[in-house]
């Protein structure tokens, strides 16, 4: 039987939220992001998205993209803290791998996305640094090349390690 | 001893599945056995495998005979030694997709995920990111037929809001 066009919208919708979110984690995570503009009710499932992946790919790494990378931070990082404030769902994976380490200003705001993450209860966390120093450096690293993991990671209860 | 023979096919125990509109299915009993949701439907009840019929409320019958190969043809690489080289399995799932629209891909989702069966859930839902990957969001919008309910003003602020995300997408 065929069926009229009114019966076929939306259909994708119509799947369980944990599907979407399963069909979702087979794409690149820019384009997960981008789901939130198709309707409103995508903007939520986005909302709801359990993982975070932060790397190259979406941080624009080289040094002319610094404001596009800067408005993307705040992006990212409001839509962090509007997870845990709202306390959704608790979050599943959370990963940053960037080689910009001694980017003071991306520092800061590795320290405050692993804060959010802990907020929002997350179950695994993978955490990669590439320090550009390292190269750089053949004798050892200097000790102000470290980054310090803040301190609440040790106690974060959630995170399976 | 690859999969039983029919003349053998007498022997194996038989389980009866009814689809959503009702079709009947005979099928043998491990290859029912694949699916969460009919295992569990037996599970401290055994003794009624007999002459039970097990109801698959959101499964149509349309779907059952691709969806029963799927789970001999899976079974049957999981169980081979040595494992069957990739390009057979590959070929395997390209011809399960062929000629499926993208309608027919969400319903056996749908199906998969009543039936509680992991690999098939898998298969399909990467598929289905598959026929998305990298495509914009009008080409996303009009492939699953997603009602845009957002004000062009809204949809403006969202847009902007998430600029650094449109880079490298296909144009429409």
């Amino acid at each position: 039987m065929k069926k009229t066009r009114t019966e076929e919208v939306d259909r994708i919708s119509e799947l369980p939220e944990p599907i979407l979110h399963h069909i979702l984690s087979f794409l690149p995570f820019k384009q997960v992001a981008l789901t939130c503009v198709l309707s409103k009710k995508w903007e939520e499932t986005w909302k709801r998205y359990p993982v975070f992946k932060i790397d190259e790919s979406i941080l624009c790494e080289d040094e002319r993209y610094r404001e596009i990378r800067m408005k993307l931070l705040n992006y990212l990082e409001q839509t962090l803290q509007n997870r845990r404030c709202k306390d959704f769902t608790s979050m599943e994976k959370f990963s940053i791998d960037t080689k910009l380490f001694d980017d003071q200003e991306l520092a800061s705001f590795v320290d405050r996305c692993i804060c959010y993450a802990i907020g929002s209860n997350v179950k695994m966390m993978k955490l990669e640094f590439l320090l550009k120093r390292w190269h750089e450096l053949e004798f050892g690293l200097r000790r102000d090349s470290w980054y310090d993991l803040p301190p609440i990671v040790l106690c974060a209860k959630s995170v399976e390690v | 001893m690859a999969s039983s023979s029919s003349s053998s096919s007498t022997q194996v125990k038989k389980i009866t599945l009814k689809a959503a509109d009702g079709k009947h299915f005979e099928v043998e009993e491990p290859v029912a056995m694949e699916m969460e949701t009919v295992k569990s439907f037996f599970v401290g009840n055994e003794d009624a495998m007999k002459d039970m019929v097990v109801p698959l409320l959101n499964v149509s019958s349309e779907h059952m005979p691709a969806i029963l190969d799927f789970y001999r043809n899976h079974s049957e690489f999981r169980k081979r030694t040595p494992p069957p080289p990739a390009e057979e399995v590959k070929a395997f799932n390209e011809a399960f997709l062929e000629n499926k629209s993208d309608e027919q891909l969400m319903e056996m989702i749908m199906a998969a995920n009543f039936l509680n069966t992991k690999e098939l859930l898998n298969f399909l839902t990467e598929a289905a990111a598959n026929r998305i990957k990298n495509k914009s969001v009008e080409y996303v919008r009009a492939f699953f037929g997603i009602e845009n309910d957002f004000t062009p003003e809204e949809e403006a602020r969202i847009r902007a809001e998430n600029e650094w995300a449109f880079d490298g997408l296909d144009e429409d």
